[in-house]
């Protein structure tokens, strides 16, 4: 096939897959992907759903300054409560709330009067109690007329609707002011308290938001005459702040490594072409593994993508050792004997790497599989786009330039100085011993996901600001009742409820908000009316009792009838829908296969103790979301570094078998082990903790350590062969280095955790590569089989 | 219980003022005009008055008797301090209305409910004399006799209707003497007003004290 040909078929096959990838492309985000259990899946979902679907997209505005700022705060509620991306706001305890709480409830008050209706009812209707409930109801209706108190105190002479408001105001998002307003504590800020109705990561809709609420602020600002200062809790905030600085960051660090790496390769090869062709092996093999996956029934995963892209990375070296060889080729060749000449170091380097990629799909986490998967599809449609494709690319005569030859001079150097002064080896191999020794008891994991990113700073310092004004229940701690319907939901609720109030009242959480507040199981309800109506002579005794603190006999016969014919039935799920307590049911989530009661928690104290208390609970958790999303990244982190561990097992075994000599074996897997071990044992010493993205990233250093190996290997005995090997794993290593330094120099944690791990590991894995050849010499000359 | 307290409301009643005090207008003859009497209460300036309220619950053998201080200012600003037997207050300011008793305090919003505009916002419809609000509101039946009227307002609003049968408003010349409002669960309570002067003549009436909710010093 001519050249001409294959350039046609390439462009053709580039243009087909990514035709193919966009239309078929689709991401799956779900942290589920990196859960093993699908138990702990279902709860970590949960989770997920309640922190990530609702508690992210709640948004707090805080207004202070000047006088009129719970009017400002009004207004702008009534601005935002028509603006499409606001899915509900509040601004207070208002007349909506207000007339559809009695219109649910005082109908129903006997029905959800006490907790523990057998014991508690019949003493409302002690002598004591009674009179204690008729001196209250007379302070009701002696003070303010128009609170309408004589209007339900023929009805209600036991104040039980007071009791559930009492209950209900309890779990209020803030305190409100006098004028129903909700306030800071210190009534110095008037609170606006928001849900969205977008994802609060998705900038695309939150910047117009974030925009139309600054600009109604300002004009409200100026026509209340100024002063005003606004200030916002939310996570569609911080995060467009943050992508905005993650965006500067990525544009900084792609800067600085198109800079370097066009450098490099002006530097060495003396055009940009050898840059195109290079970059088109890792492409062209992203682009098959990707095209597959996406052909695949799973959804692909946002991370499987982000790393593949990564892990592919190592398949650069393939074209560099091409071009380099051709160019510092011993004698007149052709691409394709060079290719010949080189092809089984690539085909070895490229299986072991994707038999080390493929141990990935032994791991119990979907993600890490289906990232082992992408990897092993791609790399060996990089390697056959190396041997196949490339030459069809390369002109017909490369001269080295004068970089090549000053690195492969160099290198010979390099190499005869380690022959020379074999110390030099012992040494290395010390330092590295000390470093392991020292440094990997001492390593550091981190898997808290907050240290992943840096939030801007001036937005987070702001929204803790908010956050303390409010002291809500957003603290991603919270108890779970998983049952199959919405009755057996409330009755599992009422158990954990009474408990976590026994955990309130012990001092181990701060605070309960829990739908329990709002809605009990209807057995729960009818028994309260069926204690009522235990009560011997109940009419009798409220009439006795009222009577002698001036309530006319008989006054209250409507109470004592209400309990005998009620007018309402109990209060079910459906009461809530469309009314303007529908919110209440955010606390009542359908599952899959169910429906999970859930209750916010605040200030957490004691989570052993709470747990301990819903221990006998079936189906009832305590859910701390960061502690799960940690143990998640753990056990990913963990597995990870597994399968590192077993990938070098499987490289070292294919290198083993094709060797047919142990030290060869082990010299090819050399420079993977140095660069991995010795990147874990430098941060070990250094004090730089280790996160699951750093884990990851290990595979990328086990991948080019391999290749490095298996090149310094097979270049011993050829002529020219090591020189040819090494300068081509300089050039290798620089490009990787100033691509991955370059994430180094990020600010947020996740590209610097991949920056460092990566340039770290690789630099060691190549300051291994002249040893491995020093030493795989040695060897061949004790043998006699060097030519 | 924002809307308990938006569906109730109990009558006022203003009775005259000392002839030193506020001077009264020539009163037409044969009798006074709702027309007339609504001009008149327009052209009035804000005013400060004594009352005295009985309220006869039917769940309480003997009525409650209280007694305070009403300030009001046009167009719509409502002050009521209850000073005995129980400190409370209900300020009507804007749309806004603002409520502290010994249970605790609380606001809610005249424009929000048509119970709480009909009932509350009544007060400041009828001082400022706007007859065509009252008249969209109630069926008015206005009699009078010589010197002395007497305004029958019966609620145009079903809701209203289950909360309130009636409000019997009684005066002399261009003043309110007595307001009785009558409930449809057989509650009444009657307020009779007396020394009413013009707030610009109450000495340290200072408006913005006297009608912000959180006023607690001693009454000018």
């Amino acid at each position: 096939m001519s050249p001409s040909t294959i350039r046609r078929i390439v462009f053709c096959f580039f243009a087909v897959l990514c035709a193919y990838s966009l239309v078929r492309f689709e991401l799956n985000h779900g942290l589920t992907h990196f859960i093993p259990s699908e138990h702990e899946a279902e709860l970590v979902e949960l989770s997920l759903e309640l922190v990530q679907s609702r508690l992210s997209r709640r948004m707090v505005l805080s207004v202070g300054g000047a006088p009129h700022r719970d009017k400002v705060a009004h207004a702008l509620g009534g601005y935002l409560a028509s603006h499409p991306e606001v899915a509900w706001v509040e601004t207070g305890f208002h007349e909506d709330r207000a007339r559809a709480f009695f219109e649910i409830y005082f109908d129903r008050r006997f029905y959800l009067a006490s907790d523990d209706p057998s014991r508690e009812i019949p003493k409302f209707f002690e002598t004591d109690e009674l009179l204690r409930a008729a001196d209250q109801l007379k302070t009701r209706l002696v003070g303010s007329p128009i609170r309408g108190a004589s209007q339900t105190a023929s009805e209600d002479p036991l104040g039980l609707f007071e009791r559930i408001l009492d209950r209900v105001r309890q779990v209020q998002l803030a305190p409100t002011g006098k004028n129903g307003n909700f306030a800071s504590d210190d009534g110095e800020h008037a609170l606006v308290f928001l849900e969205l109705t977008s994802s609060p990561f998705d900038s695309e809709r939150q910047k117009p938001l974030l925009h139309d609420l600054q600009v109604e602020f300002d004009r409200l600002d100026a026509l209340y005459g100024g002063g005003f200062v606004l200030e916002q809790s939310g996570v569609n905030r911080i995060s467009v702040a943050t992508e905005r600085s993650v965006r500067s960051d990525i544009f900084f660090v792609s800067t600085v490594s198109i800079i370097f790496v066009c450098g490099l390769f002006l530097l060495v090869y003396g055009s940009f072409r050898q840059l195109a062709i290079v970059a088109m092996v890792p492409a062209a093999g992203f682009l098959s593994a990707l095209a597959i996956a996406l052909s695949l029934p799973d959804t692909l995963h946002g991370i499987t993508l982000a790393f593949g892209f990564v892990l592919l990375g190592v398949t650069i070296d393939y074209p560099i050792h091409l071009l380099n060889h051709h160019a510092l080729r011993s004698a007149q060749r052709s691409v394709t004997a060079t290719v010949r000449r080189i092809q089984p170091s690539l085909v070895l380097s490229a299986a072991t790497t994707t038999l080390a990629f493929l141990s990935l799909a032994l791991s119990e986490f979907p993600g890490l599989r289906e990232m082992g998967i992408f990897a092993a599809i791609g790399v060996p449609v990089a390697l056959g786009f190396t041997l196949y494709a490339v030459p069809a690319f390369l002109p017909v005569e490369i001269t080295p330039s004068a970089a090549q030859e000053v690195l492969a001079r160099t290198f010979v150097r390099i190499v005869e100085g380690l022959e020379a002064h074999r110390g030099l080896l012992v040494g290395a191999g010390v330092v590295l011993c000390l470093v392991l020794v020292l440094g990997l008891p001492q390593l550091r994991w981190a898997d808290d996901p907050s240290n992943l990113m840096n939030p801007d700073p001036t937005a987070f310092a702001e929204s803790e600001r908010v956050r303390e004004r409010v002291g809500g229940f957003d603290s991603g701690q919270f108890a779970v009742g998983l049952a199959p319907n919405p009755q057996a939901a409330l009755s599992l609720n009422e158990e954990i409820h009474a408990r976590l109030e026994e955990a309130r009242l012990a001092g181990e959480v701060g605070g309960v908000n829990s739908i329990h507040a709002f809605l009990w199981s209807e057995e729960r309800q009818l028994e309260n009316l069926a204690a009522f109506r235990q009560v011997d002579q109940r009419d009798t005794r409220i009439d006795s009792a009222f009577q002698s603190r001036g309530f006319r006999p008989g006054a209250f016969d409507a109470f004592g009838n209400d309990i005998d014919t009620p007018s309402r039935e109990p209060l079910r799920v459906e009461d809530f829908e469309n009314s303007s307590l529908a919110r209440v049911l955010d606390l009542l989530v359908e599952m899959e296969d169910g429906f999970a009661v859930v209750t916010h928690l605040q200030e957490v104290s004691s989570p052993g103790s709470v747990r301990a208390r819903l221990s006998d609970l079936e189906n009832a958790y305590l859910i701390d979301h960061e502690k799960i999303v940690a143990d998640v990244y753990r056990g990913y982190r963990e597995s990870t570094t597994w399968m590192v561990g077993l990938g070098s097992a499987v490289a070292f075994c294919v290198l083993g078998v094709r060797y047919r000599n142990p030290l060869r074996g082990l010299l090819a897997v050399l420079p993977a082990a140095v660069g991995t071990l010795g990147v874990l044992g430098l941060f070990g010493l250094s004090g730089h903790p280790v996160n699951v993205i750093g884990a990851v990233s290990l595979l990328v250093v086990l991948g080019m350590g391999v290749d490095y190996g298996i090149f310094c290997v097979d270049s011993v005995g050829k002529t020219g062969g090591a020189v040819s090997a090494l300068s081509s794993l300089v050039i290798s290593w620089l490009t990787s280095v100033f691509v991955f330094g370059a994430l180094a120099l990020s600010g947020q944690p996740a590209l610097q955790s991949i920056g460092l791990t990566a340039s770290v590991g690789i630099s060691l894995s190549l300051l291994a590569a002249p040893c491995v050849v020093v030493i795989a010499r040695s060897s061949l000359r004790a043998s006699g089989e060097e030519r | 219980m924002g809307f308990v307290a938006a569906i109730f409301v109990t009558g006022w009643a203003i009775e005259s003022p000392a002839e030193d005090t506020i001077q009264p207008a020539a009163s037409p003859t044969p009798g006074v005009q709702l027309e007339w009497l609504m001009d008149r209460l327009a052209s009035r300036p804000g005013m400060r008055v004594a009352f005295r309220e009985s309220r006869h619950l039917a769940v309480l053998s003997d009525p409650i008797h209280s007694e305070g201080l009403m300030f009001f200012s046009p167009p719509g600003d409502l002050a009521r301090y209850t000073l005995r037997p129980v400190r409370s207050s209900v300020i009507v300011r804007g749309d806004r209305v603002f409520l502290e008793d010994a249970t605790g305090s609380q606001s809610f919003d005249l424009a929000s409910s048509d119970v709480a505009r009909g009932l509350v916002g009544i007060f400041g419809v009828l001082l400022r004399g706007d007859l065509a609000e009252l008249r969209r509101r109630y069926v008015l039946d206005f009699r009078g006799s010589g010197d002395s009227w007497a305004l029958e307002l019966r609620p145009r609003s079903r809701t209203l209707q289950h909360i309130i049968e009636r409000i019997e408003v009684k005066g002399r010349g261009a003043e309110l003497t007595r307001m009785a409002t009558f409930e449809a669960n057989g509650d009444r309570t009657v307020l009779v007003f007396e020394d009413a002067i013009p707030l610009s003549e109450v000495e340290g009436a200072d408006r913005n004290r006297i009608f912000h909710p959180d006023f607690t010093g001693s009454l000018p």
